[in-house]
Order: structure tokens, then C-alpha cells, then sequence
């Protein structure tokens, strides 16, 4: 399978605080096509640095993010606004959907700033709230929709475009079990169908249970590196 | 763009109290400018229109050395001829030939320096209104046995003199000689500035002809224009087929008045600006807050891709439709007001503005902006809303996504 992301000695050491916290220390990993990943570990060890620095959000202190053979560290802040366009799908623990804009049109944003030609867009959008179970609610606003419902908008959002890869951090911290279960088949389904690398910060065990490789860090390193065959 | 336009529209409505507060302070700041606009701007349009139809007409035709000696030695040869010439042009509507010259006016009580003016009454009576203004008496209709003339109600005071009385006066003729006669006063007009009632009096041409004992002496033609439009095309025209006579349009005749309604338009869009400057203000505080309540947001935005210049225009674009919003209500509420008080006018003469005559104007306004100025007005909207955004879109573009999706 195809490496899609790859770490070489990544650090990264906050010096804005009165002791400088060093949230990431030497990550070396790779992450190939499809794989659905799990990075675990408890709060503070790294989860969020770690994909905010392979998401291009921050830059590292040390070592390489090689994406598509470059080194996205050595981007400049305008080059990593159009990568983060053209290859990364975000997803985040507060859904945070467009309030204004209605889920088909939240669905589609991504793809309008990637100037895809709207008859495909749109045809892509109403495709993908297919998939994530809300065709009858492509007009609704992101405050008519459940929890649930939201974060499975994002996923639909941070899918459609087709990036090379999706981080989402914590995406089931604020649903119920019904509704994480449902996220987490859909995000499972799409991963297979799509096969499009997820990768996941977690405490959640329902979510750890479900990943194929699951990345415990601590302190910032990586602690365990585990693969498990999954249906 | 298209879809900044619709996030930006609808995120101006996503705290409506907080949209309308804004909106109704750039309305109402707004109305009160425009309707004080509409209601200056309205006394400078009357008292041009007034000294073009009463006094001036659009255009006038002299002999050169008339400008600085109004005299009747100053005669425009052929004078008659000229004027049937221009009777004949389309786009003239009517001519008038005066004899003009500068004397003296007294009566027991005071002798002042005025114009005499020589007018033809019929033809004087198609190109200004001036028989309107009359006050007292009639304008040359009677034949008695001393000749007419018409004077302003302030001269009239000064002289203490009314309709039927007689007065003296004094000029000088086409050879330099000077004439006295006795006239009896036929009407008195009012205008709306008292100096030019006291500086004016009016007498037929045929009659001073009389007293001069020789053919009329025209020293001025006066033209009034179907379309103010050709003001220049005929001038020039004029220009051309008479190159040995002065030929002046009303603003060349009274630069004052040009340069009064010039300062006057400049002043009015100063008022605007500083009441905008205010509001400015109100808006930039109004949309910071929106920005800094929106951080996450606007974080996410910028983690999704969406480049920096296209969340500082959305910011940008969110102030514009709130402040052209507001404007709109503004302008809706001042154009309300201008055509409520339009017919009747309002009336400063019950607040002293009597006083107003003096200086020229007239004491009742009748508001009026022309299309022109509302332009400029919403020009003026845009770029204060932009100075406006500037600072709070600096602020969101300034964000670093990877902690604002935290906030």
C-alpha cells in the first residue's frame, strides 16, 4: 500500500508558556491508503499537536511531514492554506458546521473553494448526505440538526471533496452511543468504500475498538504502535 | 463570490438586535443629513432658479464695455434684429431686450443709487417670471400721465413711498446727458432678497426712449432656454456669430451663485462624512464583536482552506450590507420626509427666518436632493464601511486556525 503520510523525527516544543512544553517528541510513523487509525493516548500527550502538525495547522519544531513527497513543514502559510484545501478533510470535535449556510451547501463549501464546476459539486454533495443518512435534510441549517446529525454533515464535508486523507479529533466526544456508533459505521463504510485514510485522535473506547492500527502516545512519544484485523 | 455574498448577507442577520441597533443608528444619523441636505441644497436651487427666471434669465447679451459701465451709450447695435434672430432658434423659448442703465432713484424722504431697468412688458413677461412677484398695484398696465415704474418693497419702505406715489429718476442718455423725470409708481414687487429690491426698479423701454428723445437703446438681451442643457452649445454658438458683444451665461453673470451652491454641496457632504465617521465607529464595534464571538468559526474556515483574502472580504463584505442596509432605510426615510414637506415647504418665518431675505434667500424651504448626491452619499456609505472593517478583518485573518477551532 501506498505511504500517504510520513513522520521523521517530529517535535514539537511550545516555548509560549512559562516552562516549555515539549508536546511532541520524535514521531516517527508512517500511514498508508486506507488505513483507519486510532491515536490514543491521555490528555496532554500529543493527540491534537500531532494532527495539527501532519493537518499543516502548525509547524513543527523539528523533523518532516512528508506528504506526496514533499515536506509540508517547508510550506509557506499560503501554500499550506491551498494543500489543506486540496488534500486534507478535517473533522472536529464541535462539528463545527457554517451556521449560515444549509447542510447541502456546508457539504458542498469545500469543493466551491476547490472552484469544482457546481453541477458536479452538487451532485456530489446530495450524494455524500446520502451516504451519511440525511438526504431529507439537505436544506435544513446546521441549528435544526442533531448532534449526531451535524457531526455527520462534517463527515460528509470533510469527505466529499475526495482528500487524500481525513484527521478528526475527538469527532464522537460530544454524541450519545447511538449516534457515535452511527458515525462510526458510516466513517468505517466510506473508509472502505472510499478508501480514504482516516486517522482519529481518541479517549473513546468505541472508537479505538473499531480502528484497524491504533497509536498510543504518551508524553508526546509514541508508546505503542498496534495493528488489529478488523471486519 | 457568489457564495461569500450569501454567508456574508445572512451573517449580518444571524443577531438581528444586534444588526437593526447598528442600522438604525446609520438610518436615522443619515436621515437627519440628507433631509438637511435636501432642505439647503433645496434654498440654493430656489434662489438659482429665482434669479434665473426673475432676474437673470439663461443667458445675456451686452456690448463689452457694458460689463463695468452700465450705461445706455453701451448699446447692442442691432439689437432688434439679433433678438428675432434668436426667437427663431428651437432651443431658445423666449428673448427679451432691455434698456439698462445705472441712475439715481428719489423721493422726498431719500435718493439711493439703483438700476434702472428698461423692459419690454410682454416680451420681459415670457421670459421671467417677474411680474409675479408684484406686492401692490399693477405691472404696466396703466397709461397716466406720468410714465410707470415698478419698484421693490424694500425700496419702496426706504422711499416711503407707495402705489401712486411719485418719484425722480435720474440718468444718464446715449450722448452722456443727463436726464431727470418724474415716474409714478405703479406696483411694488417683492422678491426673495431685499438688495435686490432696493437695487432694482423697473420702467418701460418705450418710455425712458421718450425721455431720452430718441430711438430705444438696448443694452442688454436677455435669453431664457427651453433645456438649461444647451447653456453652453448656445453660448458658444452666440459667441461665434457675434464675436463683438459679450455673451455670458447666468453663472458667468452671478459667479457667486455658482460658487455658493458649489460650497454649499461641499459643505453638506462634510456633514455627512462626519455624521458617518460617527456611526463608523458604531459599525466598527458592531462587527469586531461579531468577528471575535465567531473565532472558532472563522478558525475552521481557515483549517477547511479558505485563503486569508477571502475571510478579510467576507468581514469586509458583512460591514458594506450592513451599512448599506442601514443607509438604504436612511435614504428611505429622508426621500419619505422631502416629499411630505416638498408641496408646502417649510415656513423659517415663524422661527425669524424673515432674516433670510437679507442675505438673499428665500424664508420658505422646499426640500430637494437630486439623484447625484444620494451617489455620492452611498459612495461615501461604502467607503466608511470599509475603513470600518479594516480593523476587525485584520483581527480574523490574524487568527491561527489551529487554536481558534479550539475557542
Amino acid at each position: 500500500m501506498q505511504t500517504v503520510i510520513k513522520t521523521e523525527s517530529l517535535s514539537k516544543t511550545y516555548t509560549n508558556t512559562a516552562v516549555p512544553v515539549h508536546a511532541l517528541k520524535d514521531v516517527n510513523l508512517e500511514f498508508k491508503q486506507g488505513e483507519f487509525t486510532a491515536i490514543v493516548g491521555p490528555s496532554g500527550s500529543g493527540k491534537t499537536t500531532f494532527l495539527n502538525v501532519i493537518g499543516g495547522l502548525d509547524k513543527p519544531t523539528e523533523g518532516k511531514v512528508v506528504i506526496d513527497d514533499v515536506d509540508i513543514a517547508t510550506m509557506k502559510e499560503s501554500q499550506l492554506f491551498d494543500f489543506r484545501l486540496r488534500h486534507i478533510g478535517f473533522v472536529f470535535q464541535a462539528y463545527n458546521l457554517i451556521p449560515v449556510l444549509t447542510a447541502v451547501e456546508n457539504v458542498s463549501f469545500i469543493m466551491l473553494l476547490q472552484k469544482k464546476p457546481k453541477k458536479e459539486m452538487e451532485q456530489r454533495a446530495r450524494e455524500m448526505l446520502d451516504q451519511v443518512g440525511l438526504s431529507e435534510k439537505l436544506h435544513v441549517r446546521p441549528s435544526q440538526l442533531s448532534g449526531g446529525q451535524q457531526q455527520r454533515v462534517a463527515v460528509a464535508r470533510a469527505l466529499a471533496s475526495k482528500p487524500d486523507f481525513v484527521l478528526a479529533d475527538e469527532p464522537t466526544a460530544n454524541l450519545d452511543t447511538e449516534s457515535a456508533f452511527n458515525l462510526l459505521d458510516i466513517m468505517a463504510r466510506l473508509n472502505k468504500e472510499e478508501n480514504i485514510t482516516l486517522i482519529f485522535s481518541t479517549h473513546d473506547q468505541r472508537v479505538i475498538d473499531r480502528a484497524k492500527r491504533v497509536i498510543t502516545l504518551v508524553d508526546g512519544a509514541v508508546d505503542k504502535d498496534e495493528h488489529f484485523k478488523r471486519n | 463570490m457568489h457564495t461569500l455574498v450569501k454567508i456574508s448577507w445572512r451573517n449580518i442577520w444571524r443577531n438581528k438586535r444586534r444588526s437593526l441597533v447598528i442600522m438604525t443608528a446609520i438610518a436615522l444619523g443619515l436621515t437627519g443629513g440628507i433631509f438637511i441636505s435636501a432642505a439647503y441644497m433645496g434654498l440654493m436651487n430656489q434662489t438659482i432658479e429665482e434669479s434665473i427666471y426673475t432676474q437673470l434669465s439663461h443667458i445675456q447679451i451686452h456690448h463689452p464695455d457694458f460689463v463695468n459701465d452700465k450705461e445706455l451709450r453701451h448699446a447692442i447695435a442691432g439689437a432688434g434684429d439679433i433678438a428675432e434672430t434668436l426667437r427663431n432658434k428651437d432651443e431658445v423659448r423666449a428673448v427679451a431686450r432691455r434698456s439698462v442703465t445705472d441712475g439715481m432713484v428719489a423721493s422726498p424722504h431719500l435718493s439711493s443709487g439703483v438700476s434702472i431697468r428698461g423692459v419690454h412688458p410682454e416680451e420681459e413677461r415670457q421670459t421671467t417670471s417677474f411680474h409675479e412677484q408684484l406686492e401692490q398695484g399693477t405691472y404696466f398696465t396703466e397709461n397716466g400721465r406720468l410714465p410707470s415704474v415698478v419698484i421693490g418693497e424694500a425700496l419702496a419702505d426706504d422711499l416711503q413711498s407707495q402705489h401712486g406715489s411719485r418719484i425722480v429718476l435720474t440718468f444718464h442718455d446715449a450722448r452722456g446727458e443727463m436726464i431727470s423725470a418724474s415716474f409714478r409708481v405703479e406696483g411694488t414687487f417683492r422678491s426673495t432678497a431685499s438688495a435686490y429690491e432696493k437695487g432694482n426698479v423697473f420702467v418701460r423701454a418705450r418710455d425712458l426712449a421718450q425721455l431720452t428723445g430718441g430711438d430705444e437703446t438696448i443694452t442688454e438681451i436677455a435669453i431664457l432656454l427651453k433645456d438649461e442643457k444647451h447653456l453652453e452649445s448656445i453660448q458658444s454658438a452666440l459667441q461665434q456669430d457675434y464675436p463683438e458683444l459679450k455673451i455670458r451665461t447666468w453663472n458667468e453673470l452671478a459667479p457667486d451663485l455658482e460658487f455658493v451652491l458649489e460650497y454649499t454641496e461641499m459643505s453638506l457632504m462634510w456633514i455627512i462624512a462626519v455624521i458617518l465617521l460617527g456611526v463608523a465607529f458604531g459599525v466598527l464595534n458592531t462587527i469586531l464583536m461579531s468577528v471575535l464571538e465567531r473565532t472558532r468559526e472563522l478558525g475552521v474556515l481557515l483549517s477547511l482552506g479558505m485563503k486569508k483574502s477571502r475571510v478579510f472580504t467576507m468581514v469586509i463584505l458583512e460591514t458594506v450590507f450592513l451599512s448599506l442596509t442601514g443607509g438604504a432605510a436612511g435614504f428611505a426615510a429622508a426621500i419619505v420626509l422631502i416629499n411630505l414637506l416638498q408641496p408646502r415647504g417649510i415656513d423659517l418665518t415663524l422661527i425669524g427666518g424673515e432674516a433670510l431675505r437679507d442675505f438673499g434667500f428665500s424664508p420658505i424651504l422646499y426640500p430637494e436632493l437630486e439623484l447625484d448626491f444620494y451617489l455620492k452619499v452611498t459612495v461615501m456609505i461604502v467607503l466608511f464601511a470599509i475603513l470600518a472593517a479594516i480593523y476587525p478583518a485584520r483581527k480574523a485573518i490574524k487568527l491561527q486556525p489551529a487554536d481558534a477551532v479550539r475557542k
